[in-house]
């Protein structure tokens, strides 16, 4: 009988030894699965973060989106706001905010309420600096454990510190300097009572308590956070009416924050690409570029407003009142501006929001240039010495032959004019000449010119190439046509200007590789047949509708069914390539099934940035290289005229061309 | 079936009662309770274990991953650091980069073995000025070349030759393009032979010839006029000081062209010599002329006349 007695005794022994061993196995295994914590909080701060400057040297964006500070550079308000909201035993309890937890429970069992607020400050710290954002029991224990042993090794201030540093806001914004600066153009130590309470609630729930976007919502947690500042007895009860009362007025510090989005996207790829996606994030680089804030500001603008007016012409509901899935199906434009002097590219839209498409329309080579390609194939018959500007061409039906195939190139107005100058030709944009241009010097030739002139897309050696049928970017169209602006020189794009380490050292120097491509001379001809075009051509409503007065030429693109609307024009001063088009590639067609074209789509938008751009510059002419002629001749036959002549054409022609006399 | 109800009903509380009294008569159950409640608000009061558990996870420490969020973050910046230091130190010692010219020759042989040379603004501007005007205009106009100066943001030149061109960029201290110029590549193999090619002198000139002196006698006697006459012969005294070891002859015109006679400076320009000229009063010239002939008797020099003659008073 004894034995049974013995037995249970020792059953029971075993039993709780073994519940002992494999309770504390899972707990060892959970503790030795959990992350090391360092010796300092501040050990695993990221290192300066990498920033983007300007040309003229401001800061565009700082790509951690985190500015570490002290605790003592944070306000007490936000201190206070924070412990309130968030953990108002911070300062008593060893890592568990036993209160709250009980809370969290009590209403997760009993009230069947999904509530927060269980975890402490310093498990939260846990949970955002090791762990992912699974709701799962599990990582709140680990949570849970993380938090004792960081309370063990750091002081409340460290890790007050630390969280504040790290919490998210919203609006791609981490910690409070960053938010700070983002919401209210101030420093984290310089929020009053009413600004702190108003950003301590967003880290409850950064995108929905967004100020941007729920305002309203966001200025109503603030009463709450003020009450329970109240309620912990770290404000009276006048200042929390005070508070409540004070108008929040939002401004950020970073006025230019998201207009260079795609500049900077593509800032950042080339630097990627350079070094490594690490170096580019963390190594805490100094990059400058070339973008010149204020045109990136108006180039935005114009690429905006350009693209409102068509939505309404094109019979599309107000943009902001899209849904996402919409707003792919609404016209895209992208826009690229260069200095032609030294190859840099001053600013760069690359769609029309790239929070819903951040695909770079500028410096994809997709889209075809149609017309806006001409007049490297008449820089090529004017410079290979076959023509000149006077030059008459037949404007008439034409088939050409090859490879067994027949073209028969038409007119955008379906009409032939029959003779014409060379100018005529380029000015009304007339595809029979262009194409007859081609054939005859053939289409190899118009390849390498338009390979000098900075053209680095695949071109199809076909004749079919003289209108534009070979896709090209409006990056590489804008870079082409700076030598037009420049007495033929041409000039790499110049995004970048040179990158430095975190300690200021030069590690990359950029410069814009330039070269004399083409006789200034016969630049200067063609320069002048795309100044006509800008005065009496296809692109004349520059000057008659929208009353820009500078010195400028330029050509239009209008590619078939209009799938493609193209502005290229430059003043002495900048070159600008605008695109307009779907991105499926549709038509662009107006309400009634019209189809538009790049002067009335492009031009609107070039116009408005230049506008801009050029406000405070001093109007420059194009200057004439020597050895450079004025004529006047009969449009009709290319022969010079008497001044008295009706309806002369003003040629510019290489002293020494001979031309025939009509009188 | 009430009744039974009824029995049910008493024999369940029965039941329960006797649990009830069980529990509170059984000691261990009672001690157990009284345990959990104690340590319950010994827990609320001290956090005493959530100081345990921290204690016997921090002895864990050392031994467990470096993993999570924030250590994989502190990887990648420790690999971007790592990639950064390696990077920074395969960059070229840039103060080696300028190189020491300080004449044409020395450019043209480091442009022809390396093809590409940075020099810097004042290095540029002291060649600029060896070069005779006829040439170095072609590289850039002298007028372009005070705008560069006068924009001060002007610090490099870079100079470029391949093999059928010739580049000039003139940069600012960003390294970024101010000006670019492309001379024919001519220019550069006209510069060395510009000793034979601008040897000009004003012996050679028609209204200077046989009216010389040397840069000596010059100054023996101009420095003993008055200064009232100094500066009516010379209007810029500063440019006399500039060139002062370099002038190597100085003419004076043998016309007088509205009360004014021109003095010309042959100076050494390195390997080339050019000529300057002043527009000086005819009254300082006769005066300047009357002193250097008591001086030196021999050179008999005649006073300048009204220009009547044919010769152009220019060279």
């Amino acid at each position: 009988m004894r034995f049974p007695t013995i037995s249970k005794k020792l059953v029971l022994f075993l039993s709780l030894l073994i519940f002992i061993l494999v309770v504390s196995s899972i707990f060892l295994i959970i503790v030795f699965s959990l992350p090391q914590l360092p010796d300092r909080l501040q050990d695993l701060v990221l290192s300066t973060p990498t920033e983007i400057y300007s040309d003229t040297g401001e800061l565009i964006i700082s790509l951690s989106n985190r500015e570490e500070v002290q605790l003592s550079q944070i306000s007490q308000h936000f201190i206070n706001a924070i412990l309130a909201m968030e953990d108002t035993e911070f300062y008593k309890h060893h890592g568990l905010n036993k209160k709250g937890l009980l809370r969290a429970l009590f209403n997760h069992f009993i009230r069947f309420r999904r509530s927060g607020g269980g975890s402490g400050i310093t498990q939260q710290l846990a949970k955002n600096m090791y762990f992912s954002f699974d709701r799962s029991w599990n990582r709140k224990m680990k949570d849970a454990l993380l938090a004792c042993q960081m309370e063990r090794r750091y002081s409340k201030e460290e890790i007050l510190e630390a969280y504040c540093n790290q919490i998210d806001f919203g609006s791609n914004c981490f910690g409070i300097e960053q938010a700070a600066q983002t919401y209210f153009a101030k420093h984290a130590d310089e929020l009053t009572l009413a600004e702190a309470a108003f950003l301590a609630n967003i880290p409850r729930w950064p995108t929905y308590y967004n100020p941007y976007l729920n305002f309203d919502i966001t200025k109503q947690r603030q009463e709450i956070v003020l009450k329970r500042m109240h309620k912990a007895g770290f404000i009276s009860q006048q200042d929390m009416e005070q508070a409540m009362a004070e108008s929040i007025d939002l401004k950020r510090l970073n006025l230019f924050w998201g207009k260079a989005s795609y500049y900077i996207d593509y800032v950042k790829n080339i630097v990627e690409e350079i070094y490594s996606n690490e170096v580019l994030s963390y190594g805490g680089l100094k990059i400058y570029s070339s973008l010149d804030t204020r045109l990136q500001n108006f180039a935005q603008e114009a690429v905006t407003q350009g693209l409102i007016g068509l939505d309404k012409r094109l019979g599309f509901k107000d943009y902001d009142l899209a849904s996402v899935e919409e707003k792919q199906l609404y016209i895209q434009a992208a826009l690229v501006a260069m200095d032609p002097r030294n190859g840099k590219v001053s600013a760069m839209v690359g769609g029309r929001d790239f929070s819903v498409s951040p695909f770079n329309r500028a410096i994809s080579n997709n889209r075809l240039p149609g017309s806006a390609f001409k007049p490297f194939v008449y820089l090529a018959a004017i410079d290979k010495g076959k023509y000149t500007p006077a030059t008459i061409v037949l404007d008439s039906a034409v088939t050409f032959e090859f490879d067994d195939q027949k073209w028969s190139p038409p007119n955008f107005d379906k009409k032939f004019r029959g003779p014409v100058t060379l100018k005529t030709a380029l000015m009304k944009s007339i595809n029979v000449v262009t194409a007859k241009l081609i054939n005859d010097i053939r289409p190899e030739t118009v390849i390498d010119y338009a390979r000098d002139m900075g053209i680095k897309s695949p071109l199809g050696a076909h004749l079919s190439l003289a209108l534009g049928t070979s896709s090209v970017s409006p990056l590489e169209l804008c870079d082409a046509y700076c030598p037009f602006s420049n007495g033929g020189i041409s000039r790499e794009p110049l995004i970048l200007k040179y990158i430095e380490n975190y300690q200021g050292k030069t590690l990359h120097e950029f410069s814009s590789h330039s070269a004399q491509i083409v006789d200034p001379q016969s630049i200067y001809l063609v320069l002048d047949m795309l100044r006509a075009a800008v005065e009496v051509g296809t692109a004349e409503s520059i000057r008659e509708i929208w009353s820009f007065d500078r010195p400028a030429a330029g050509k239009t693109g209008t590619t078939n069914d209009a799938r493609d609307l193209w502005f290229v024009g430059f003043t002495p001063q900048l070159v600008t390539a605008v695109w307009v088009g779907y991105d499926d590639n549709r038509p662009v067609k107006d309400k009634n099934g019209i189809e538009l074209t790049g002067a009335a789509a492009a031009i609107p938008i070039w116009v408005v940035f230049m506008k801009n751009a050029l406000k405070n510059e001093r109007y420059r002419s194009f200057p004439i290289p020597e050895g450079i002629i004025f004529e006047r001749v009969d449009p009709t036959t290319g022969e010079i005229v008497p001044p008295s002549f009706p309806n002369a054409q003003e040629v510019a022609l290489k002293a020494g061309t001979v031309l025939v006399k009509k009188y | 079936m009430k009744e039974k109800e009824l029995n049910l009903e008493i024999t369940k509380n029965q039941r329960l009662n006797e649990i009830i009294t069980k529990l509170l008569t059984n000691r261990r159950i009672i001690i157990t309770f009284v345990l959990i409640i104690v340590l319950t608000i010994i827990e609320f009061t001290t956090d005493f274990a959530e100081i345990m558990i921290g204690n016997a996870i921090e002895l864990t420490n050392p031994y467990r991953p470096k993993s999570g969020t924030i250590w994989e973050l502190h990887k990648k910046d420790r690999l971007a650091n790592e990639q950064l230091e390696e990077i920074t130190k395969a960059l070229p010692d840039r103060k080696q980069e300028i190189p020491e010219i300080n004449d044409l020759l020395q450019l043209k042989i480091k442009l022809e073995e390396q093809g590409t040379l940075q020099i810097t603004a004042d290095q540029f501007r002291n060649l600029y000025n060896q070069i005779p005007t006829r040439i170095s205009g072609d590289i850039i106009t002298p007028l372009d070349l005070l705008k560069l100066s006068h924009s001060k943001k002007w610090i490099w030149t870079k100079i470029v030759k391949s093999d059928s061109s010739l580049s000039f960029y003139f940069l600012d201290g960003d390294k970024q393009l101010l000006m670019d110029t492309y001379p024919s590549l001519s220019v550069l193999y006209t510069i060395p032979e510009a000793e034979q090619l601008h040897q000009v002198s004003l012996d050679s000139m028609m209204i200077y010839k046989g009216r010389t002196i040397s840069a000596e006698m010059f100054f023996l006697v101009f420095d003993d006029l008055p200064n009232s006459i100094k500066l009516r012969l010379i209007n810029n005294p500063f440019q006399l000081v500039k060139w002062d070891r370099n002038i190597q002859k100085v003419g004076i015109s043998r016309y007088i062209n509205d009360n004014v006679v021109t003095i010309g400076f042959q100076v050494n320009e390195g390997i080339y010599t050019e000529i300057y000229t002043f527009q000086a009063s005819d009254f300082a010239v006769d005066y300047f002329i009357e002193k250097l002939n008591e001086l030196f008797p021999e050179l008999s020099l005649d006073y300048p006349e009204e220009k009547y003659s044919a010769f152009p008073d220019y060279f």
